[in-house]
């Protein structure tokens, strides 16, 4: 994709008509005379994202803060087509005049050169971008990654599973030991009731003899009443029953002895017949007395009788349950050793799965280190382009803290030690191991916080720590001096004198640069950033807003144009070819600070020329 | 006499102990890094103490890596050597102490100088001669032998014990052009080995100094970090050599950066002729560089690269005009 052009209707730059060419295009003028508008305008037409988000913000509320109620419009070619993009500050999103595939231009902010050198994900994007995108697209780890998230969701229910079993078991802890108890009483008991068998004929020898005794009892009873009932009757007949007088004295006499004896024998009967009573009443109750015995010594018999069969029926049932029992544990046993067999070939899966997204990531390594090595060789190693494999691990970090909340294990220190220690692989394969002296060794931390530390892991799911992104580490170093220093240890300009040269080396057929010479001295300026913006203006187009002169003029810019304000408004004052009049003109007094200045550089410059 | 059964189970352990280092040591080279990590795990675990071969392989195999977990491994392997080993301590080798007077200098180099050639006298002429008298003697055999071997290794220690003894003479002051000097030497270095070097510092860079004592440093530290390079693996622009040269407070300094195994950690040893960590070498580099530089009034010192390698820095004074 080419600019061709740039309009603007409303706002600061209200009525702007400008036109690029290919080659080099320089924005010159005063500070606020809108150079950097301009390029800001042309990104957001354009929807070219920032690289960092604090650039990104920047740059949308500059564009919209400068278009305020307008609308700007961006003129392409993309191979021969034209093409007009439209935006107003409103608009959330460019309109284009037509949908085609391109490669959006490389639009370089001030405060983006700045922070890219500190910034871990901008660092890795501009190697990226220089990475062959067919390439790039044969190690794409979204598959693998499926595949281990699949297997891990899987183990995750197996295990699940194979815990209720093993819990299962475990609530059947000392069966065998309980039932060969239970045998034992059963043994005993079937013993004891083979040793009853003189009870049970005692007791059926006392059932009849107290079946006798209750038949001699009831005769004995019977007779008793009897007798009561004859007694009762006799005691019914009169003793002194008159006689009426006799006309025989003799006769009278004779009938009243034999009155008198019968009255004697009717009381004797009576007699007789207590006496009969008392004796059968004695001997019931010898009987009953015996009976009673007789009955206490059944019952006592029968119960223990009954005991001892009442026992066997309970041990029996007993035993028969915990044989149940036992059948049931083997079945639970039985399933936990499947439920290993499949646990074991499903982890062999996913650590295949697992290798195949390591190679895949390592693939992608060699890429950018290839690509390191030949950046790093076209600096001449004064830039050293370095890639660390897997090196970017913060979301591994992210999970592993969260892994560890509620584990009293002062988790976000230990979270942190650990992913720098331990790769994730390592981590959960001691975790799945239940392997807390690898953690010891490999993270050196107290046996007893490892201990802990496998316990709360084995408790969640480790999907996420092996699925967190891993990414290269990107970094740049400068040589400086003795050696290389990284970009976290160099100064602004240095940084800058580091990151440019790196987006340079991007092959896009657009790049707008807004003010690169920021912080940097006038011999990298010219003798780097400018020989490397004369290579990229061969080929394509670079539209580069700058202060310094040496740009346009030993960049040997196609056009310069030169852009004033006046304070409300921001217009274009001269454009033109680097020898036009206004050009020269413009670059000899806002760059070079006026003819007088440079002629008073130029004499002390030969003056001390031999020195 | 027979062993005892507990001499006879420690033999046992020690021996599985030796075969899971060895097949450990092999996997440093392993193309998965889950294989590399597990094998930098198990050195540390049946190590007894920080030999010098597994010193070397786990320099080397630092100096390869790129994983963040297995490079932590292998530092925590070489850190059983001592603080030396760690990554950015600078070791002077030898120091050159402002406080020794220059008399005190000249001096050991006189002792140095006339011991060696006393040595040189002694030693050079018999293995001369009894390389003649080998090759009569075994004929077709001598070639590829073993004693030619060690006389070749004889030959190479008196033309290393020359270099040293070259070392220690008077420096002769001329106003050159560093830059031109370097690029020159890395260009013929590089061709010399088939193996990339990269010259890179200010041009030109005009001093006074003694022309043939900084070549003869520099070109020893150069052909020293190809060596050791090539030890990692093979010649390729991942790890080119660096060679750079600029000013320094009162003086100037020469650093080579290399991507090899960097500073072993019996380091002390470099330091003495004739000790090297090269098998079958000779090992006179950095001690002829050292007394180079000590003639100059200057020092070597050595640090091992946060990415592995060794960064060695030449630096001496400047000479008044």
């Amino acid at each position: 994709m080419k600019i061709d052009r740039l309009e603007v209707s409303g706002g600061f730059l209200d009525g702007l008509r400008l036109s690029f060419s290919d080659g080099l295009n320089v924005l010159i003028g005063s500070r606020g005379a809108g150079k950097t508008s301009v390029l800001e305008l042309v990104r957001f037409a354009l929807g070219v994202p920032a690289m960092t988000p604090d650039a990104e913000n920047a740059a949308q509320k500059q564009a919209r803060d400068v278009l305020s109620d307008g609308t700007v419009s961006v003129f392409c070619s993309i191979q021969g087509e034209q093409l007009v993009f439209s935006r107003t500050a409103l608009d959330d999103a460019p309109a284009a005049s037509a949908s085609y595939n391109y490669r959006e231009p490389l639009i370089v902010s001030q405060s983006e050169i700045e922070a890219i050198g500190l910034d871990p994900g901008s660092r890795r994007e501009i190697l990226d971008r220089l990475v062959d995108p067919l390439a790039w697209t044969q190690f794409d780890t979204h598959e693998t990654r499926a595949a281990v998230a699949s297997l891990e969701r899987r183990l995750e229910r197996l295990r699940e599973e194979r815990d209720q079993f093993v819990d299962r078991a475990a609530q059947l802890e000392g069966l065998t030991e309980r039932l060969a108890e239970a045998e034992r009483e059963q043994r005993t008991v079937a013993e004891e009731i083979k040793k009853a068998k003189p009870l049970q004929t005692a007791i059926a020898e006392e059932a009849d003899k107290l079946g006798q005794m209750r038949a001699a009892s009831d005769a004995y009873r019977m007779a008793e009443e009897a007798l009561g009932e004859w007694g009762k009757e006799l005691s019914k007949t009169g003793l002194d029953r008159p006689i009426p007088a006799l006309p025989s004295a003799a006769v009278e006499a004779e009938v009243a002895a034999v009155v008198s004896k019968v009255t004697d024998h009717v009381r004797n009967a009576r007699k007789e017949i207590t006496r009969a009573q008392k004796l059968v009443a004695e001997a019931r109750a010898e009987v009953r007395s015996g009976q009673g015995k007789v009955q206490k010594k059944l019952k006592a018999d029968a119960d223990r009788l009954e005991g001892l069969q009442r026992g066997a029926g309970d041990v029996g049932r007993r035993v028969s349950t915990l044989r149940q029992q036992l059948k049931e544990r083997e079945g639970y046993a039985t399933r936990v050793r499947q439920l290993d067999v499949e646990i074991a070939k499903v982890v062999k899966e996913r650590d295949a799965a697992m290798d195949e997204a390591e190679n895949r990531s390592e693939g992608r390594y060699e890429l950018r280190r290839r690509r390191a090595v030949e950046l790093t060789k076209k600096f001449h190693r004064r830039i050293e382009v370095r890639v660390d494999k897997s090196g970017e691990f913060a979301a591994y970090e992210s999970a592993l803290t969260d892994a560890l909340q509620g584990s009293n294990l002062q988790y976000k220190a230990l979270a942190s030690s650990l992913a720098e220690k331990m790769s994730p692989r390592e981590l959960v394969a001691a975790v799945e191991a239940v392997d807390p002296d690898r953690v010891v060794r490999a993270a050196q931390i107290s046996s007893d916080r490892a201990v802990r530390l496998v316990a709360h892991l084995q408790e969640r799911s480790v999907a996420d720590l092996l699925l967190a992104p891993l990414d290269d580490a990107v970094d740049f170093a400068l040589l400086d001096g003795q050696g290389y220093k990284l970009t976290k240890n160099l100064s602004m300009g240095q940084r800058c004198t580091v990151v440019l040269p790196l987006l340079l080396a991007e092959e896009r057929e657009s790049i707008l640069l807004d003010q690169p010479e920021d912080h940097l001295d006038n011999a990298f300026i010219v003798q780097t950033l400018v020989e490397a913006i004369r290579e990229r203006a061969r080929g394509g187009q670079v539209i580069v807003a700058t202060h310094n002169a040496n740009i346009p003029v030993l960049g040997d810019a196609r056009q310069v144009v030169v852009l004033a304000s006046d304070g409300r408004r921001g217009f274009v004052s001269a454009a033109g070819a680097l020898d036009d009049d206004a050009a020269v003109e413009a670059i000899t007094t806002l760059m070079e600070g006026g003819r007088e200045a440079f002629a008073r550089r130029a004499a002390f410059y030969d003056a001390h020329e031999h020195e | 006499m027979r062993r005892s059964h507990d001499e006879r189970r420690f033999t046992t352990l020690m021996n599985m102990s030796d075969e899971r280092l060895e097949e450990a040591l092999g996997n440093l080279t392993a193309s998965g890094e889950t294989d590399r990590l597990a094998a930098a795990r198990e050195i540390l675990d049946v190590m007894t103490e920080l030999s010098p071969r597994i010193d070397k392989a786990a320099r080397e195999a630092l100096a390869r890596e790129s994983v963040p977990w297995v490079r932590g491994a292998l530092v925590s392997i070489l850190a059983q050597g001592g603080p030396e080993l760690e990554e950015g301590v600078v070791v002077p080798a030898p120091t050159w102490d402002a406080a020794l007077d220059e008399l005190d200098v000249d001096l050991a180099h006189q002792v140095l100088s006339m011991s060696t050639k006393r040595v040189l006298h002694e030693v050079a002429a018999v293995v001369g001669r009894a390389k003649l008298a080998a090759g009569v003697e075994l004929g077709d055999a001598y070639s590829g032998s073993q004693t030619a071997r060690q006389l070749e290794f004889l030959s190479e220690v008196c033309a290393g014990l020359r270099t040293l003894t070259a070392a220690t003479q008077s420096p002769t002051l001329l106003e050159f052009d560093l830059s031109q000097e370097l690029e020159e030497l890395s260009r013929s270095v590089a061709e010399q080995w088939l193996f990339p070097i990269t010259a890179n510092g200010p041009t030109p860079f005009i001093i006074t100094s003694d022309r043939n004592l900084l070549i003869l440093a520099v070109s020893n530290i150069l052909v020293n970090a190809v060596e050791a390079t090539l030890s990692v693996g093979p010649a390729e622009e991942a790890r080119a050599i660096v060679l750079t040269w600029g000013s320094s407070p009162g003086g100037f300094h020469t650093t080579v950066i290399d991507r090899g195994p960097g500073p072993p950690g019996f380091f002390g040893a470099l330091r003495n002729a004739g000790v090297s960590t090269k098998e079958g070498h000779p090992g006179f580099g950095l001690a002829t560089a050292s007394e180079a530089m000590r003639s100059l009034g200057g020092a070597v010192q050595i640090q091992r690269n946060e990415r592995g390698g060794a960064t060695v820095v030449l630096s001496w004074r400047e000479e008044d005009q």
